[in-house]
C-alpha cells in the first residue's frame, strides 16, 4: 500500500494525450535506426549468398 | 513430499502447450477473414521479396551492384511485414478480450510502431546467438513474439521502447514449460507441413505429366530441381506462410493468459464473446472474393500491356533489351560481369545507396584489415617470447583468428555479461530493504514506506512525534504517534511487529490477545482509523485530532504496561509453583 503523498508524486506523469501531441522525435529516430539496422543486415547477407560459391547454390556441390 | 505436492500445484495451475496450441486452432477458425488479410498483406510480399533476394543475389552476375537498392527495398518489406504481424495479433487479442477493444484503440500510434520495429531490427542477431547456443533459444523466440502481441497494447507511461522492451522480455519467462512444449510441438507441425510441401511439389507436376503429357522441370530432373537452394528456402518460406499464424495465436494465447492471471481479462471476455459472435457478418467473405478476383484478373492485364510493348519496339532492340532484363542476368559468369565495369542507368537514391554501401563496405573491410593485422602481431610476438611447448596453445588462438569469428565470441561474451548484469541488477531490485530496519538510533525518514515500529525504541518515536507537532506537521506527528502505539505493544509482547503485517493484521492480533481489554481495542481502533484517513487518504488533520490521538496513544501505553505486568507476575507464579 502506498502513502497519499507518494501516490500523488508517482501520478504527476505526462499523461499519454500530451505526449501524443508532442513531434515524435525520439520514435523517428528509433525508426530510421530499425531502419538502418535492417538494411545492414540485407545488405550484409547479400554480400554472404554472392560470395557462396555457385555449386552450391545449384545443389551440385552434394552430388 | 512438500517439493511434490509444489510441483503438483503449479502443475494444476499451469495449462499445456498442446491446450495452448488447440486453442490457438480454435482462435484462427473463429477470427474474422479481414484479420487474415493484414497477416498476408505483409507476409507475402516479404516472402516473396526474400526469394528474389536470394536467388538473385545467388545466382545474378550484377548481385554486389544491386546489393545496396534490393536491401534496402528488403529492409522496408521486413518492417511493413512486422507492423501488418503485429496489427493481427492485436485482432486476435481484441477477439480474445472485445471488451479490451475500445480502450485499446485510442493508443494506437507511430511510437508504438517505431519501438516495434527498432527491438524486431535488434533481435535478429540475438536470434543467431540463440540458435549457436540452444539453450537460450527459447525465451528469445517467446520474446520475440511477444513484441508483436504486445507492440500495438502497451500504453504509453513508461515510454514505449521501454515498456514494450520489459513487458515483452517479462512475459517470455511466464510458464517456460509451456513455451517450450509449443515451440516443439510447432516445430514438429513444421517440419511435417514441410515434407507435404515438397512432397506436393513433386506429385503435382507428376500429376500433370501422367494426364496432361505436361512436362515440367520436376519430371525431368527431380533431383535438381529440389536441390538447390531457391527451392530449399522457398517451401521453407510457404511453410512458414502456413505455420506463422499459429505461431502467432499461440503467442497472443499465452500473453493473454498472463495477463489475465492478474487481471481476470479471460473472465470477462467469455461473458462478452456470446455477444460479438452476433455483430460478426459476411464482410470478410465479400474481401476475399476480392481479392481472389484481383488475383485472377490482374496477371492478364499485365500480360496485356506487356505484348503492346513489345509490339511497339524493333525485333532487334527487342532481344538486346529482353537480353538486359534482370531475368537473364544469371546467365552471365559473376566475375567477368564484374570487371567490365559497366555503369547502367541507376537513379539518384540507388546511386547515392550504393555509394553508401561501398563506403560502409570499405570502412568494415579497413578494420577488418587492421584487426586481423593487430591479431598476427600479438600472436608472432607471443611466439617469439614463448618457448616451442607453448606453440600449441597459440594455435587455437590462430584458428580463431580470423576477424568473424573474433567478433562473434565478442558477441557472445559480451551479451554473458550483459545477462549477468541484468540478473545482478534484478536480484539487488527484487530483494527487500532490510538495512533501515537494522539502523536503530539512525536517521528516520518519518515520509519513507520503508520504515518499521520494531526501527526505533516507544520514547525516540515520541521524540519524532513532539518534533513534528512542533512543526505543526500534523500527518507525520501522527504516523509517529502511530509507530510509537507499535512499538509500544511490540515492546510489551501484546504484538509481534513484522514488515509483512498490516494494520488489519496487527488490529486482529490485538482482539485475540487482548479480548477482554475494551479499552485498549477501541482506543488502537480509533488510532488505525485516524492515521489511514491521514496517511493513505487525503483528510486534512487538526490540532484537535492529534490531541485525541495522544490521549489514544497514552491508553494503549497504560493498558499494555497492565498485560506486560500481568505476564510477569504470572511466569512469577508459574516458576514458584514449579519450585
Amino acid at each position: 500500500m502506498i502513502c497519499a503523498s507518494c501516490l500523488g508524486a508517482e501520478s504527476v506523469v505526462i499523461s499519454p494525450e500530451a505526449k501524443r501531441g508532442r513531434f515524435p522525435f525520439w520514435a523517428i529516430l528509433q525508426l530510421a535506426v530499425a531502419l538502418i539496422l535492417c538494411w545492414l543486415a540485407f545488405y550484409y547477407t547479400s554480400g554472404f549468398l554472392s560470395d557462396l560459391p555457385d555449386d552450391f547454390h545449384d545443389g551440385t556441390i552434394w552430388e | 513430499m512438500r517439493k511434490s505436492s509444489r510441483r503438483k500445484r503449479r502443475s494444476d495451475s499451469e495449462t499445456g502447450a498442446v491446450q495452448v496450441l488447440e486453442e490457438a486452432f480454435h482462435l484462427l477458425r473463429s477470427i474474422d477473414l479481414k484479420l487474415y488479410w493484414y497477416f498476408y498483406l505483409g507476409t507475402i510480399p516479404f516472402v516473396i521479396g526474400l526469394l528474389y533476394f536470394t536467388a538473385d543475389m545467388s545466382r545474378s552476375g550484377l548481385a554486389r551492384e544491386d546489393a545496396a537498392f534490393i536491401a534496402s527495398a528488403m529492409a522496408i518489406l521486413y518492417c511493413w511485414m512486422r507492423v501488418c504481424q503485429a496489427r493481427f495479433c492485436e485482432g486476435l487479442w481484441n477477439f480474445l478480450s472485445p471488451q479490451d477493444e475500445e480502450k485499446v484503440r485510442k493508443r494506437i500510434g507511430f511510437r508504438n510502431g517505431a519501438a516495434l520495429l527498432l527491438l524486431h531490427s535488434i533481435q535478429g542477431p540475438l536470434l543467431c546467438i540463440g540458435l549457436l547456443l540452444i539453450v537460450p533459444l527459447g525465451w528469445i523466440i517467446a520474446a520475440r513474439e511477444n513484441l508483436s502481441v504486445l507492440a500495438f497494447r502497451s500504453d504509453d507511461s513508461e515510454g514505449a521502447l521501454r515498456g514494450l522492451y520489459s513487458k515483452s522480455l517479462r512475459l517470455s519467462g511466464y510458464q517456460w514449460a509451456q513455451n517450450h512444449g509449443i515451440l516443439l510441438v510447432l516445430v514438429v507441425i513444421a517440419l511435417f507441413m514441410w515434407i507435404n510441401v515438397i512432397g506436393t511439389a513433386l506429385l503435382v507436376p507428376g500429376f500433370a505429366k501422367s494426364i496432361f503429357g505436361i512436362d515440367s522441370i520436376f519430371t525431368l530432373s527431380p533431383l535438381a530441381a529440389v536441390l538447390n537452394t531457391t527451392f530449399f528456402l522457398g517451401s521453407l518460406l510457404l511453410t512458414y506462410l502456413v505455420v506463422a499464424p499459429l505461431l502467432k495465436a499461440a503467442y497472443t494465447i499465452r500473453c493473454f493468459q498472463a495477463r489475465s492471471s492478474s487481471t481476470g481479462e479471460d473472465l470477462l471476455s467469455r461473458l462478452a464473446e456470446s455477444r460479438e459472435l452476433r455483430r460478426r457478418d459476411l464482410k470478410g467473405v465479400v474481401l476475399s472474393v476480392t481479392m481472389i478476383a484481383f488475383l485472377v484478373l490482374s496477371p492478364g492485364e499485365a500480360f496485356s500491356d506487356e505484348l503492346t510493348d513489345q509490339q511497339s519496339v524493333k525485333l532487334g532492340q527487342a532481344i538486346s533489351d529482353t537480353l538486359e532484363q534482370k531475368k537473364y542476368q544469371w546467365q552471365l559468369p559473376r566475375r567477368e560481369a564484374l570487371e567490365e565495369n559497366r555503369s547502367p542507368e541507376q537513379s539518384w537514391l540507388a546511386s547515392r545507396l550504393q555509394e553508401i554501401a561501398e563506403s560502409t563496405r570499405e570502412l568494415v573491410n579497413a578494420l577488418s584489415e587492421r584487426l586481423e593485422e593487430w591479431i598476427d602481431n600479438l600472436i608472432n610476438n607471443q611466439e617469439e617470447s614463448n618457448s616451442k611447448d607453448k606453440s600449441e596453445s597459440m594455435k587455437f588462438f590462430r584458428e580463431i583468428g580470423s576477424t568473424m569469428s573474433l567478433a562473434l565470441v565478442l558477441v557472445v561474451l559480451g551479451l554473458i555479461v550483459w545477462v549477468f548484469v541484468a540478473f545482478y541488477r534484478k536480484h539487488r531490485a527484487d530483494s527487500p530493504v532490510e538495512a533501515e530496519d537494522e539502523g536503530l538510533g539512525g536517521v528516520v525518514d518519518l515520509e519513507s514506506e520503508n520504515i518499521i515500529a520494531s526501527q526505533l525504541p516507544e520514547d525516540e518515536w515520541m521524540k519524532l512525534a513532539k518534533e513534528q507537532m512542533a512543526g505543526g506537521d500534523w500527518r507525520l506527528a501522527v504516523r509517529a504517534l502511530f509507530l510509537a502505539s507499535l512499538a509500544k505493544l511490540g515492546e510489551n509482547e501484546v504484538l509481534k511487529i513484522a514488515r509483512f503485517k498490516s494494520n488489519r493484521d496487527y488490529r486482529g492480533e490485538l482482539e485475540r490477545r487482548m479480548r477482554a481489554n475494551l479499552d485498549l481495542i477501541s482506543a488502537f481502533d480509533g488510532n488505525v482509523r485516524q492515521f489511514e484517513r491521514s496517511w493513505y487518504g487525503t483528510h486534512d488533520l487538526s490540532e484537535g485530532e492529534v490531541v485525541t490521538f495522544l490521549g489514544n496513544h497514552e491508553i494503549v501505553v497504560r493498558e499494555s504496561k497492565k498485560r506486560s505486568a500481568e505476564g510477569i507476575g504470572a511466569e512469577a507464579s508459574l516458576l514458584r509453583a514449579g519450585q
